[in-house]
Parts: structure tokens; sequence; C-alpha cells
């Protein structure tokens, strides 16, 4: 629980140091008055406020406050001085000293103290969006991370996360320490100390699923192992010598190697999702919203795999657009000729003759199984189900229904919600 | 150092998939145990379960006297080294072998005598200074296994640890890992898709498929009397001939009958044969290339067991050949000293070793044993 707001500590030091008592002015927008956009005239001159009061320009908010200041940031109204503590809230300041060093130290610890907010933000709509899409609202989902810049009015600071890069969903297996549902402090600081060892990525907040958000650069020098990606039936990363494709192999095997090293040095079990490399830091509702859409087609489509990246599947992303209304449908007018449930066994069947093309002696040497024993098993499909899976037709269908009728009966998380 | 105990273990996915079934094993301390079998037989499955990374859907595993269904992974004393695992590139030799250790609080006396130990044992003291990058793959390897030794656990778990190394590089360390098992005297759970690497490793082997085990035993063992005929075509290479035909019973004496092919089996089988109920029935007969012979000593002995065959194909290995026949319609390999000179059409006889051939019944595709006393014994 937060008593304090995140900037009282950093306040009360100051005013302790230097002898000043503040008054704390709430709500979101300052009325303008012509000393203040003279003082802004003059602090835009400081060489302390460019240097250490952000690059940015002082926000001049007008009529409908359209911009609000940064936390940190001072300015002048009359004689007295104002400084923007955080989003809606900013302090006045009777008999500051003049020296403008003085201005940059209660900025600095500003910054420090309301730096989580952002990156709260971020773990907070990934969390929206996850639960948006956990009810099969997709439209809600985007709408929800699309809106998100503009509704919350987040400013990332500018070095925080090193682009082109990707969000990341980590998300924990306690196993029997589940039911806690929370990772234990002692847990936390074990993952951030695994996950310090990786310079490329980056640890944006803690969701208490347990999962966290991260950011991964997609380091241009970074070494990229050709065997990592897993080629899928439905032909796995796309041939084409895309830039943003290379940068999700890079951003894959950072994950990759994270969680190893979870695995093996923390001993956590752990899998990822990771959305769309995005390389400009005002992107990041698209980073974040293929993250969520990365997330939803990892546990619908691919529970086992232990890194799952978005538009790595095109198939996958496609038939994760379709609405439950029609996949039910689809689902409907498939079952007419059987069952569409298959065994194991049979499900494995299946899997065999795609990845045979078909071909029922490869086909029975990639199932260790006996060409007899193969044709049982096809025939015991098409009693069940209606379809000859020797027939393109009837193999795409029910390898098609498997996937669709598998994620239509698992709930979004066969975790716990988040 | 401990005993390890799977009893009655299952895993389910959500959905249906199932990918162990009724797992039972009984490794015993300081044991090399390998787990073998095709990609997707829940061989990392099971070892993520000892390992408490992946939860048991049923069943007990017991590591010591104790039982750590609900044990977190940490408190499970063990040690994983995968197949993927990379080295942290930015840290020294040094410090990815102590990394571990310090994520544990380990005093850092204790950890650098750990540190030192395990280097020393897997030769790579002169390496401690060095970045990742400046080792070679047989070093990096090593590193892997020292960050597993300084946890000094009481069961390693090793997951296909070699399968990103040559060939060459695998064959010495198989060698290094098993000498180090030697060394360290800690049980070992070992997972490989590979059979050589299985039978070269293994004190005992587990043969898996589909999420079940097949059979447990050493690897001579397992070689020469596979359960069935999975194992049987499984283990060895190049694999087990099997030919399609049925047991016929005349007068006295019961014949293997194929498309020309006629053998005459030995007397001594007979009493298994009967007991499995497999005569007149259709039949699988399972001869490893190695058990063909074209030497006369052969063709001499077993004058009831031989095949007429036609070389297809002549597969020079250096000191042997690797023939592809064809006998009565179907094609068999038989591995014959290289001295011979065979030519594609060529007619060739070959003598079955009755000894070491193996008859499974067609329909379960299950090993008649070799005798009434085998079939007791593996009761
Ligand atoms: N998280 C998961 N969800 C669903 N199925 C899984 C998951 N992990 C593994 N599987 C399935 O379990 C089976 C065994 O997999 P695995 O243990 O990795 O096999 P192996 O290591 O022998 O290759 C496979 O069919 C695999 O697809
Ligand atoms: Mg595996």
């Amino acid at each position: 629980m937060q008593v304090h707001p995140p900037w009282r500590e950093a306040l009360d030091a100051f005013t302790r140091a230097f002898g000043v008592s503040p008054r704390i002015v709430d709500g979101p927008c300052q009325p303008r008055v012509g000393a203040a956009v003279a003082a802004d005239l003059a602090a835009a001159s400081d060489p302390l406020r460019s240097a250490d009061l952000g690059g940015a320009p002082p926000h001049g908010p007008g009529i409908g406050c359209a911009a609000r200041r940064e936390p940190g940031a001072w300015w002048c109204e009359g004689d007295l001085w104002f400084v923007q503590l955080d989003w809606d809230t900013s302090a006045a300041f009777p008999g500051l000293p003049a020296d403008p060093a003085v201005r940059s130290l209660l900025s600095l610890a500003l910054r420090g103290s309301v730096q989580p907010r952002w990156q709260e933000i971020l773990v907070q709509q990934a969390l929206n969006g996850l639960r948006a899409a956990a009810q099969g609202d997709w439209e809600r989902t985007r709408r929800t991370l699309a809106d998100a810049r503009d509704a919350v009015r987040i400013q990332i600071p500018t070095d925080a996360l090193r682009m082109p890069g990707a969000f990341v969903w980590v998300e924990f297996h306690l196993g029997a320490e589940q039911s806690v549902g929370t990772l234990r402090p002692e847990l936390r600081s074990l993952v951030e100390e695994v996950a310090e060892t990786s310079p490329d990525f980056r640890l944006i907040g803690w969701a208490e699923t347990p999962a966290v958000l991260g950011f991964v650069t997609a380091d241009a020098s970074a070494a990229v192992d050709g065997d990592e990606t897993e080629v899928d039936s439905d032909g796995g990363p796309s041939p084409e010598n895309d830039e943003r494709m290379i940068g999700t192999i890079r951003v894959r095997s950072v994950v990759q190697q994270l969680l190893a090293a979870l695995e093996s040095d923390a001993l956590l079990a752990a899998q990822a999702s990771v959305g769309r490399v995005v390389d400009r830091l005002e992107t990041w509702p698209d980073g974040l919203c293929t993250l969520v859409d990365a997330c939803c087609q990892h546990v619908r489509f691919a529970p086992g795999r232990s890194v799952f990246a978005w538009g790595e599947r095109p198939l996958l992303q496609l038939l994760a657009g379709i609405g439950n209304e029609r996949v039910a449908a689809f689902l409907q007018a498939a079952r007419r000729r059987g069952a569409l449930t298959l065994d194991p066994d049979m499900a494995e069947t299946l899997q065999g003759m795609l990845q045979a093309n078909l071909n029922i002696s490869e086909a029975a040497r990639l199932l260790y199984l006996h060409r007899n024993t193969l044709m049982n098993r096809i025939e015991r499909i098409r009693m069940q189900t209606g379809y000859d899976v020797r027939q393109f037709d009837d193999a795409l269908l029910l390898w098609l229904a498997q996937l669709l009728a598998r994620s239509d009966s698992d709930r979004l998380s066969g975790r716990p919600a988040p | 150092m401990a005993r390890v105990q799977l009893n009655s273990i299952w895993k389910r996915y959500s959905g249906d998939v199932v990918a162990v079934k009724d797992f039972n094993l009984d490794i015993q301390d300081k044991e090399f145990v390998v787990f073998v079998g095709p990609s997707g037989c829940g061989k990392t499955t099971t070892l993520r379960m000892i390992a408490g990374l992946e939860d048991i859907s049923s069943g007990d595993l017991y590591i010591g006297e104790r039982r750590v269904n609900d044990v977190a992974p940490k408190d499970r004393d063990i040690a994983m080294v995968f197949q993927n695992y990379a080295l942290y590139p930015h840290m020294t030799v040094y410090q990815n072998m102590a990394f571990g250790l310090k994520l544990r609080k380990l005093p850092k006396s204790e950890i650098d005598q750990r540190v030192r130990e395990a280097a020393q044992i897997l030769d790579i003291e002169h390496l401690l200074d060095r970045k990742p990058k400046a080792l070679s793959g047989g070093q990096r390897q090593r590193v892997a296994l020292g960050r597993a030794i300084v946890r000094e656990p009481q069961v390693f778990l090793m997951d296909e640890p070699l399968s990103n190394l040559d060939a060459k590089l695998r064959v010495q360390m198989r060698a290094e890992i098993r000498k180090l098992h030697q060394r360290i005297q800690t049980t070992v759970i070992y997972v490989t898709h590979d059979q050589t690497e299985a039978m070269t490793m293994g004190d005992r082997i587990v043969v898996m498929r589909d999420g079940v085990i097949q059979q447990v035993d050493t690897p001579q063992q397992v070689y020469n009397f596979p359960v069935n005929m999975f194992v049987a075509g499984f283990i060895g290479s190049p694999a087990m001939n099997f030919i399609k035909g049925e047991l016929v019973q005349e007068s006295d004496a019961v014949f293997f009958r194929a498309p020309q092919v006629n053998i005459r089996l030995q007397e001594g089988r007979y009493a298994a044969l009967r007991q499995a109920g497999v005569i007149g029935k259709e039949v699988v007969l399972g001869v490893r290339p190695e058990d063909l012979h074209n030497e006369e000593m052969y063709l001499n002995t077993y004058p009831d067991a031989v095949l007429n065959a036609r070389v297809e194909v002549a597969e020079n290995m250096g000191s042997e050949v690797y023939a592809h026949v064809n006998v009565g319609g179907q094609t068999i390999i038989s591995r014959v000293n290289s001295r011979y000179h065979l030519t594609p059409g060529e007619e060739l006889k070959l003598a079955v070793d009755l000894n070491k051939a193996h008859i499974f019944d067609a329909a379960s595709e299950v090993a008649v044993p070799h005798s009434t006393a085998e079939a007791v014994a593996a009761k």
C-alpha cells in the first residue's frame, strides 16, 4: 500500500535541507501569466535546464491543458517558484534560493522518485490488454492499448528503452508454490539478479501473476544462432530477409538465454511471449499491443513453447484474429461427419502425416510405426471423425479443427487469470 | 548422491496431451541412467518433473528419502545442464561458474573454493579469466558442466548437453562426462535422442516411446534382448532388419516362412514360441545387420537359415560394407567385411545367425523370449 505519494520523500529531504516550506498544488493545470512565460524563456536559456532538467522544452499548459509539465520541471510565476511533483501535482516555493543548482537537485530527486510511474503504467496496460483478450474481446484489447497513450499521457524517458527492440512478457511457473499467488521477495530479487546479467534485457516491472514485463533490445551486434528458430507445421519464420524478422530472431535468442539462465541458475521455470520489434519510442502502444497478441496466440496455439514471438507464425496470427462466433460455426460444420477430438495417438498420427507430406511410408518412419499400424490408425481416424487424412483437404481441415477446438476449450490461461 | 524413485508418474498438459504415462523407475545412488527415445517421447518432460520445473500431474517422486513433489526446484538439491545452454557472454569463466552460488548467497570463500575445485576436475583452471568468446566448443561445454558441478548437487540432470557440438567433439565429450561421473560419484540422469550416446554412456538405459517406458536395462541387455520391435528398431545402427512372415509347424520342426525365405528355427526355442502362442501366426523375424553373414563358416553352421539375396547398393564404410540387399521383395541390410567387393545386381547368400535372431508377434510387436527361462526371468 502506498500511503505517501512517491515524491514525498524527495520533497521532504529538500525542504529540510534548504529550510523552505512549499505549498502543494493539486490538479494538472496551472494558470499561466505573463511572468511565467518570461520565466520559461529564461529557463530555456539556462544551461542547467537543458542539461539536467531534461531536454524537453517547458510545456505551455494553455487552454484545455493539452500538455503538461514533466515531473521535475521548474517554472516561475511572479516571485514564486513552482515545481512539477508528478503529473497531477505541483508545489509552490516561497523564498527559494535563487541558485539554479538548488532547483536541479530537487528535479533529479523527483525524477528518481516518480520514475516508476511509466513502468507501472506499462505493466498495468499490458495486464489490461491481457484481461480484455482473456474475455475474447480483441477489439477492446486494441482500443485499450491504442488509447493508452492519450489516456495516461505517459512519457517514457528517451533513454529508458534502447531501440529497436520488443516488449517481452515472462510468466513464472511456481508449481506447488503457485498457490501463494505472488512471487516471494527473494524470488523476485533472484530474477532481477539474473536479468541484470543480460545487457539487452530491461526489466520494466512486475505483475502479480507472477510475471514481468521487459524490453529486449535487438542488438545488431548480438550473435544470431540460426538453429534456435523452430520451424513448425505452418511454415515457421517467413523466409523473407525482413529486417524486423531478424530483430525478432535476435530478441528471441536473448530471451531464450534469459530463460535458460533462470532455469539453471535460479531454478525457476518460465515462459515468454515476445511482441513485434518496434524501432521508435513513440510506437510503444503497437509494441505492447502485439505483445498481448503474442501472449494470446502463445497460450491458445502453442502452450508448450518456451518462447513465442509475434509474427513468427503467420497462420496462427490469422487464426487468432477470427472471432469466436466464426470459430464456433466452423467447428460445428466440421463436426458434421463425426467427433473431432482425437486421442493423443491419433493426434500424433495426424501430425506425422502432415510432416511427411501425406506420404505413408515416410510418416510411418517418422512415427516409428509399422506401415500397417499406421494404416490402422488412419482408418480409426476416418471412422471416428469422417476425415481421411491421406487426402490433403481432409488432413488440413482436421488439423485446423484440432487447433481451433483446442483453443476454444482452453481458457486464455491455464494459469491464474492475470 | 541419492537414490531417485519415480512411482507411477504421469504428466498431462492442458488439453488432452499426455506426455508421460505411468512412469516407474528406481534409480540407484551414483547410477548413470540415460533416457533415450525419439523426439517428443517425453524425456525432457520427465527430467523437468524431476527438477521441479514442471508439475507432476500424479504419482510420487522421491529424491533420497524425501518425497519432493511439492518441494521447490531450488530446494531439491539438483543441478541441470541443458542442450542450448549458453554461458553469460559478459562474464569470465570464473564468474560464470560462481554466479549460481552467488545467487544462493554462499560466502565468497566457499564460492572460490568450489569454483577452483570444479575447474581442477574439469581441467579448465587456466581458463578461469577468459570470456566465453575466447573458448573452444569443448571448453565451453566443460564450463557449462562446471556451473552444475559447483552446486554439489545430489543429482545431475542433463538434457541433451552435447547436441550442439560437432560429431567428433561429441564423441570426446561422452567419454569426458563418463570420467567426470566416476570422479564425482553422483547420480546422473542423462537425456538423449541418440541411441549411440545412450549405449555408450549409460549404466542402464531407459527406452521411451510416446511417454511410456518400453524397456529399462543395461545397454548390452537392451541390445541383445529388446522387448519389442520398437526397441529393436530404435537401438542399434544400422537398424535391425525386420522380415514379415509366418511360423509354420511341419512334423517336429518350426519354420519361419516369407517370400523366398524358409528358415528352420532351432529346437531350443520351440517351447518359448509355443508358450507365446505364435506358431501358425504372423510374426516378424528380426536380425541385426551384423548377424547376417556371407562367410562360408556361417553358411555351413546355419544351413537351414540361408537367404538368397540380390545386392542393391553397397555402402562402403571403410572397414566394412553395408550391403543393402533384396530378399523376396524386402530390402534388408547386412554388414560384410570390406574385403568382399559387392556390385549391384550380384547374387549373395547370407546366413542368419539363429542364436541372435528375434521373433516378434506381428500383431502386438512384442518379442518372443528366446527361451522359457528368459520368459520367466522377464516376469
Ligand atoms: N507445455 C506443454 N503443453 C502441451 N504439450 C507439451 C508441453 N510440453 C511438451 N508437450 C508435449 O509433450 C510431449 C513430450 O515432449 P518432450 O518431453 O519435450 O519430449 P522429448 O524431450 O522426448 O523430445 C510432446 O508431445 C510435446 O509436444
Ligand atoms: Mg527434449
